[in-house]
């Protein structure tokens, strides 16, 4: 039993299966300690962080402020007004020779069976329309009614007399198969005086919002000397971020040799657009009027940079698009009442400007509820009801910080940030009778506007390159629309879902 | 869950799969730490390093060879580490004694004490002890690695062997005197 061995096969074999587990006490040491150093590495980063959120936010409040109250689009307002009244003198004059001009808007409208009709009704007008007022383009509708009624008196047209040059008036285009017995004179008779009266108010109000604007201006440049000075003071605090954050940097280069900094992410997002105030961008009388928005698409991809295991730096570029539609609108082809019946904007729509199909129309839409207030016929209820869809789209370019709350398999993050939206879709449709036309497109739209973001998105790693996003974001439009009516504050809601590769 | 992916895991700091790594290897370096080491509290505290330095470096460690012996060769350092801060190998070279083969009798002897004669060892013994036989080092290695001459290594192992076989023989001749 005694075999001889070497003491060192002796110690070899014995310890060849030796395994003892050691106690829990040294996994928690072991955990704490990591834990230490993970906090210990954290705390120039959260300055880091907070810095860059703070910047992004003061950023956004400079731009937004620059651009509200510097803004440059208020002299040329003023200058569309006057050129307005040039084109309707103009216009005032061409329709004393051209009578007949204010027909029934783009007569593809008109169903075909209706033609013959319509230009009938097209002739007696001419007879009537001596003194007729040309609708400059800014507004338009475009509306026919099946209405059968014999209401002669709505089918007429405005009659203005041609002294009046000033007058921003909406002409309605209508193809209303009623019959024709159009007694127009009575309606001439809507004097000067009433239309007068119209004017001047009009003429007054231009000029009260020229002179606010004026004043605006000046506030604005105070406010933005001040902002300047903010931001130098800024700067300053900056370079001190700035040295913590190099200091950060070098203590966290060997740490993070590893980490996979650039990902990009391709996303499509449904999205929705609504505004948080009642209001409409189309027009004042609109502002009561219940609107809804068909849930949309946008699609885009996006960069992003890691600063660390929590922050990252994103961009990106997204197309999307949006309709916003004004319910409860009726077609009217009947100026004379229109121009009592709209007492808010004088029977234009503020911000629409007129497609060419639609240039020589004389429509109108009117909100069913500012009519309902008037004292006009009734036969203005059987009117049939439509719609007014708004369609505009942007290319959006957002730029973001995300802050990764949960930075695990499943992991959870937040960001916040702002978009740069460039105008590339700006259409206005009519629907009615199931109907839609294109009449025109939105003249209070900008080319450049903004939103901020705030988001919040949930992430699952299915490799260690490939990451599935799913990211509801809220984002507050600043800028968008230079003359709203009502409180309209626009803003859309999206949910972006996608992949991201990391690498 | 593969070795690789809770490798790259423990690279992105993720807890769980530290948790996970340290489940799996704790016993073997335990085990090696004990050799290593004087005492079992000084084990605890060798292995307790060896997981931290295991966890903040493990990006260094690039899929190349065997992530265990990557592991086990960070426990050594550490348990090296150790007396070298503590300067034990300044000690001046002993005269070289005769590398003899030890024949001693094999049978049941216990593991347990054969790890508490390791542990008794004086430190440099040990070390060279444990690197030679239990871990495979050539003398060329060990002399490095303890920044000591090729010849101390070789003395510091014969003079292992030597105590260990003493107490291994007086373990027996107690086992027998008992059992007399």
């Amino acid at each position: 039993m005694s075999d001889k061995k070497h003491i060192d096969r002796i110690f070899q074999e014995k310890f060849k299966d030796f395994d003892v587990m050691p106690n829990d006490a040294v996994w928690e040491g072991i955990e704490a300690r990591l834990e230490k150093k993970k906090k210990k590495q954290r705390i120039i980063p959260i300055w880091w962080q907070l810095g860059g959120v703070a910047a992004a936010i003061v950023l956004m409040f400079t731009v937004g402020n620059m651009l509200i109250n510097n803004n440059p689009d208020t002299p040329i307002i003023v200058d569309i007004d006057k050129q307005q009244v040039e084109d309707t003198t103009k216009n005032n004059i061409d329709n004393a020779s051209q009578k007949g001009s204010t027909q029934i808007a783009s007569e593809d409208i008109i169903d075909s069976n209706e033609n013959n009709e319509s230009s009938t009704v097209n002739e007696e007008e001419k007879t009537s329309q001596k003194q007729l007022y040309k609708s400059n383009n800014k507004e338009d509708v475009v509306a026919y009614q099946n209405s059968t009624s014999e209401k002669s008196k709505e089918n007429t047209t405005n009659l203005i007399s041609k002294n009046n040059n000033k007058n921003t008036i909406e002409t309605i285009v209508a193809s209303t198969n009623s019959t024709k017995s159009i007694t127009t004179d009575n309606l001439q008779i809507k004097s000067e005086s009433e239309i007068n009266e119209i004017i001047n108010s009009s003429t007054k109000s231009a000029t009260t919002v020229a002179s606010t604007e004026k004043e605006d201006g000046k506030a604005g440049e105070d406010k933005v000397s001040k902002i300047l000075k903010e931001k130098e003071t800024k700067e300053e605090k900056g370079q001190d971020i700035e040295e913590a954050i190099a200091e950060a940097k070098k203590i966290n280069e060997e740490e993070e040799k590893e980490l996979r900094r650039w990902s990009i992410s391709p996303n499509v997002a449904p999205v929705y657009f609504n505004s948080l105030g009642q209001g409409s961008s189309i027009d004042a009388q609109f502002n009561d009027n219940n609107t809804s928005s068909d849930i949309s698409m946008s699609y885009g991809v996006k960069g992003s940079y890691a600063v660390n295991n929590r922050l990252k730096v994103t961009a990106g570029i997204n197309k999307v698009s949006f309709n916003n539609t004004t319910n409860d609108v009726i077609a009217l082809s009947d100026n004379a009442f229109s121009s009592r019946a709209s007492n808010s904007s004088n029977g234009n729509l503020e911000n629409v400007k007129l497609s060419n199909s639609v240039n020589h129309a004389s429509l109108m839409l009117l909100s069913r509820s500012s009519i309902s207030n008037n004292t006009v016929s009734e036969a203005i209820n059987t009117l049939q009801t439509g719609n007014l869809e708004q369609r505009f789209g942007f290319i959006e370019i957002p730029l973001e910080v995300e802050y990764r709350l949960v930075d695990k398999k499943l992991g959870v993050n937040l960001s916040g940030g702002f978009s740069t939206l460039l105008l590339n879709e700006n259409e206005i449709f009519a629907d009615v009778n199931g109907q839609s036309t294109q009449i025109g497109e939105a003249n209070n739209l900008r080319d450049t506007s903004f939103s901020a973001n705030f988001g919040v998105g949930v992430d699952y790693s299915l490799t260690d390159k490939i990451n599935i996003n799913l990211e509801p974001k809220f984002k507050y439009q600043i800028n968008t629309f230079n003359n709203t009516s009502g409180d309209f504050r626009p803003f859309f809601i999206g949910v972006y879902t996608g992949l991201s590769f990391k690498f | 869950m593969s070795l690789k992916e809770l490798i790259n895991q423990c690279k992105e700091k993720d807890a769980n799969a530290q948790g996970q790594l340290y489940k799996q290897y704790a016993s073997k370096l335990f085990s090696l730490c004990l050799k290593y080491s004087k005492n079992y509290v000084e084990a605890e505290d060798n292995l307790q390093d060896a997981f931290v330095t295991i966890f903040n470096k493990i990006e260094q460690y690039k899929q190349k060879g065997s992530f265990e012996g990557w592991m086990k060769r960070i426990a050594i350092n550490t348990a090296l580490q150790r007396y070298r801060q503590i300067g034990v190998f300044n000690i001046i070279d002993e005269n070289a004694i005769e590398d003899v083969s030890i024949e001693i009798d094999n049978d049941e002897i216990d593991l347990d004490f054969l790890l508490q004669i390791i542990q008794n060892l004086p430190d440099r013994y040990r070390l060279v002890f444990n690197l030679y036989v239990m871990d495979g080092f050539s003398h060329n290695e060990i002399s490095k690695m303890l920044d000591i001459s090729t010849g101390t290594s070789k003395s510091n192992l014969a003079r292992a062997r030597q105590i260990l076989k003493q107490k291994i023989e007086n373990y027996k001749a107690n086992l027998n005197s008992q059992s007399l």
